[in-house]
């Protein structure tokens, strides 16, 4: 009788660890820990993810490309990265199929400072502008300036990696790639008055700026569990909408180095850009993006729609 | 076989097994090729796109160059002021360690701020990197003359500028030599590191371009042309060398 | 031709040096003199200050006491050349161009020195060393080009530090040989420093004995030999024995 109790309790114990430790999913952000990531980090804050038997880790990567080589070598489970990224690793052959999007909007554009005298993309000519996420950055500025009807090659493109701002606001650079929900706000607390052009205004067809990716036999290995880790990531974003407040309190939780002013008012301003129900099932944004970089030249053959992206995981 | 065919054999027979080595790893095991290409696809790749290498290469070339002979010359005139002035020693040797220290992505941005985008930041980079062993050496080459010798050139009246340019610096040429040879392979890492932090062409923002296109292949091949550079700029310090230090061959050679 | 008194006059000379907190006296109350255009050696054992000697006289370092005059006709530094015990020749130049580095350094005119110390070389056997470098070069015969480069600074008084003591006894004895013939034809007053009795007898019109430290001259011999002189003569070797004598007879 003794006996039997000490199992069952054992056995108890033994199933619950299971589902307290859960599957593991290791997830690499496409760039280091911004108010972009915050559905992720709420939902791990919050226990989402871990209700649901899952293991989230969440790791940076060391450079902007890395994801997709890392998602498509299985060192990682889910990549997050732009979707033109993934649309150059494809073309590359790198096995990856998309299964979600975190945000489904343009973030992009370019950022100038007024100071500089620059009030319209054709001011740009002459100038110097700098990147840092290549290779779609080159790509999208030169589509810019030639739907503004400016030459890229009267334009100089430095690949400056992280130092944006710093470089804009100093002068070294005229432009910079930015996000509009982050250094855009950078350089107004700065006191810089600047101006914006928003990328889907030149040119430049309407994209899903954050998507999901994952190695294609990972889809068949643990259907269940990436089902399930867009339902909690799906969940996250409509519980951050309904609270700003609080959940911002809980991203700087995790992340305590972007507990100030300036991550507040990029959290409030991607709250519209998350994709609601991780949505990513458009065939015409696929369709569109993937004829533009095939005639820029960045993809080598287009791929049908179909092998790109699989709603069947989508909540 | 003599002396000579085999010393230029060995190099090569060791990096003809290593590559195979390589091929036939990266083959049976199956690494993808966008994490590690084998060694004949980056061999193709570079000699399929030589001509676009190259006009990258120039670029880097031209920095690394101007970098070691900025550092050099700073270097150098480092280690004269070390040995002159006692007071400049005790002062200024702890910030030279230090300096190497301190990691470039520290010092990136103000570089960026004073020198803007042009090839300078990229010089300056460079001649960091590589006016340290120049230095040092230069120290221990000046300070390397005989009391004796220096005692005969009092005797004989000589002033202090006399026995720096007579004495103190031809006899310093070999440790200086010495230093200018790891500042050469110093100053091609300088350059592409000063290329990571802001570029617009040349063979380490190639390397970052290649990267983030997955073009893995090119990223060798261009990790094979800056070598190539390296060993170009090594052998001509080295010939250099050899013509100004010709008088230390015995006459049995 | 000659002035009525030495060239040269060392009186009272003290030198000492610092060492582990009391002063070493190396020289003291020592005294000479030099006639001009003759040979002298100081004679003495290893370590008994012959170098410090030589330095002091060459004004390389201060002395304690005493003084050292050089005749008014021929006053200043500027007329005594140093050859120091050590080998001083610049490893990067040639022997001719080392041979002309006194010239150099005073910048007299460089074809005139270049010119000259071609002559002085195939005067006396260096022909064949003029465009060869030092590493090139046997232990004597780099010692000869470093006489020439003393002897093409053309200062009246020569002070030579045991030129030939690194050197094998056959090279030894060609060199003591080759340095009377040099002297025999270019001049110049001599102070020669040595341990070797014989190169002393050899060479000189005067040898003085040292004592040890702390050293003062303590007998002038002049040998009264014909020259050219003979080690095998027995007059030599008398005179050898003398010395040798009064070497160690020096020893408390």
């Amino acid at each position: 009788m003794r006996t039997k109790r000490v199992f069952l309790v054992a056995g108890l114990l033994a199933s619950l660890s299971i589902v307290v430790v859960g599957q593991a999913l290791r997830v690499c952000l496409d760039f280091f820990p911004n108010p972009n990531h915050a559905p992720l980090y709420v939902a791990v804050e919050e226990g989402s993810f871990a209700a649901f038997g899952l293991d989230v880790e969440l790791v940076v990567p060391a450079d902007p490309s890395d994801p997709v080589k890392l998602a498509a070598a299985r060192t990682i489970d889910i990549a997050l990265t732009p979707q033109i990224n993934y649309l150059v690793a494809r073309s590359e052959g790198l096995p990856l199929l998309s299964i979600g999007a975190l945000i489904d909007r343009n973030l992009g554009g370019l950022l100038a400072l007024e100071t500089s005298g620059i009030k319209s993309v054709q001011d740009l000519a002459g100038k110097r502008i700098g990147y840092s996420l290549a290779p779609l950055e080159p790509i999208l500025w030169g589509t810019i300036l030639d739907c503004a009807g400016i030459s890229v090659a009267d334009v100089e493109l430095v690949n400056v990696r992280y130092a944006t701002i710093a470089a804009l606001l100093s002068g070294s650079l005229d432009a910079v790639g930015a996000f509009r929900n982050y250094e855009t706000i950078q350089a107004e607390m700065q006191g810089a008055d600047s101006v914006f052009f928003p990328q889907e205004d030149y040119c430049i067809p309407p994209t899903y700026d954050i998507i999901l990716v994952v190695h294609p036999d990972l889809i068949a290995e643990q259907t269940d569990d990436l089902k399930l880790f867009l339902v909690a990531l799906s969940e996250s974003i409509a519980f951050i909408r309904r609270n700003p407040v609080t959940t911002f309190h809980r991203f700087t939780t995790a992340l305590p180095d972007l507990d100030d002013e300036l991550n507040r008012r990029s959290f409030d301003a991607t709250l519209p850009l998350f994709a609601e129900g991780v949505r990513h099932d458009d065939p015409g944004v696929w369709e569109a993006m993937q004829t533009y970089l095939f005639e820029k030249g960045l993809l080598t053959s287009p791929i049908p729609i179909e092998a790109l992206y699989t709603a069947e995981l989508l909540p | 076989m003599s002396n000579r065919l085999r010393r230029i054999l060995a190099p090569i027979i060791l990096l003809a097994f290593l590559f195979g080595l390589w091929e036939l790893i990266v083959r049976i095991v199956g690494v993808p090729g966008y994490i590690l290409p084998p060694p004949s696809r980056i061999v193709v790749t570079f000699f399929a796109q030589f001509g676009f290498l190259w006009s990258h290469a120039i670029v880097t070339l031209a920095e690394i160059t101007f970098g070691l002979l900025l550092g050099s010359a700073g270097g150098l005139l480092l280690a004269a002021a070390i040995v002159y002035v006692p007071l400049i020693e005790w002062a200024v040797h702890p910030l030279i360690i230090a300096s190497q220290m301190i990691p470039v992505f520290a010092i990136a941005p103000l570089l960026i701020v004073w020198l803007g985008y042009g090839l300078w930041p990229r010089v300056v980079v460079a001649a960091l990197i590589c006016f340290f062993p120049v230095a040092i050496n230069g120290v221990d080459g000046l300070r390397a003359t005989s009391s004796e010798t220096l005692e005969l050139f009092r005797s004989l009246g000589a002033s202090r500028w006399q026995i720096f340019t007579k004495l103190r610096f031809p006899g310093s040429l070999p440790a200086l030599f010495s230093g200018w040879k790891i500042a050469a392979t110093l100053a091609v890492v300088g350059a592409t590191i000063g290329e990571w932090i802001g570029a617009s062409r040349g063979l380490g923002f190639l390397m970052l371009e290649s990267n983030a296109r997955l073009r893995i292949a090119l990223v060798f091949a261009a990790i094979l042309m800056l070598t190539l550079v390296g060993l170009l700029l090594f052998g001509i310090v080295r010939i250099i060398e050899r013509l100004v230090l010709r008088w230390r061959r015995p006459a049995s050679e | 031709m000659a002035a009525s008194g030495p060239i040269l006059e060392v009186d009272g000379l003290a030198v000492s040096f610092p060492a582990k907190g009391h002063r070493t006296e190396v020289l003291e109350d020592l005294s000479l003199a030099l006639d001009r255009g003759t040979w002298t050696t100081c004679l003495g054992p290893s370590g008994c200050g012959k170098t410090t000697l030589l330095r002091a006289i060459a004004g390389l370092i201060e002395p304690d006491r005493g003084s050292i005059r050089v005749d008014a006709e021929f006053a200043g530094l500027s007329q005594i050349a140093y050859l120091p015990q050590q080998d001083t020749l610049l490893p990067w130049r040639t022997a001719l161009r080392n041979a002309i580095l006194g010239s150099e350094i005073e910048r007299r005119p460089r074809a005139d020195a270049i010119r000259q110390a071609q002559g002085l070389f195939e005067r006396f056997g260096l022909a064949s060393a003029m465009d060869q470098y030092p590493s090139q070069l046997s232990g004597g015969m780099r010692q000869r080009v470093a006489v020439i480069r003393t002897y093409l600074t053309h200062r009246e008084i020569l002070l030579l530090d045991e030129p030939l003591g690194a050197l094998d006894p056959l090279t030894r004895t060609d060199l003591q040989q080759w340095l009377l013939d040099v002297w025999g034809e270019l001049g110049k007053t001599v102070l020669l420093v040595t341990h070797d009795v014989e190169e002393a007898l050899l060479l000189s019109d005067s040898v003085l004995i040292m004592t040890p430290r702390p050293a003062r001259i303590s007998r002038i011999i002049e040998p009264e030999l014909p020259r050219p002189r003979s080690r095998t003569a027995s007059d030599f070797i008398d005179q050898k024995e003398t010395i040798l004598g009064l070497l160690t007879g020096g020893k408390p």
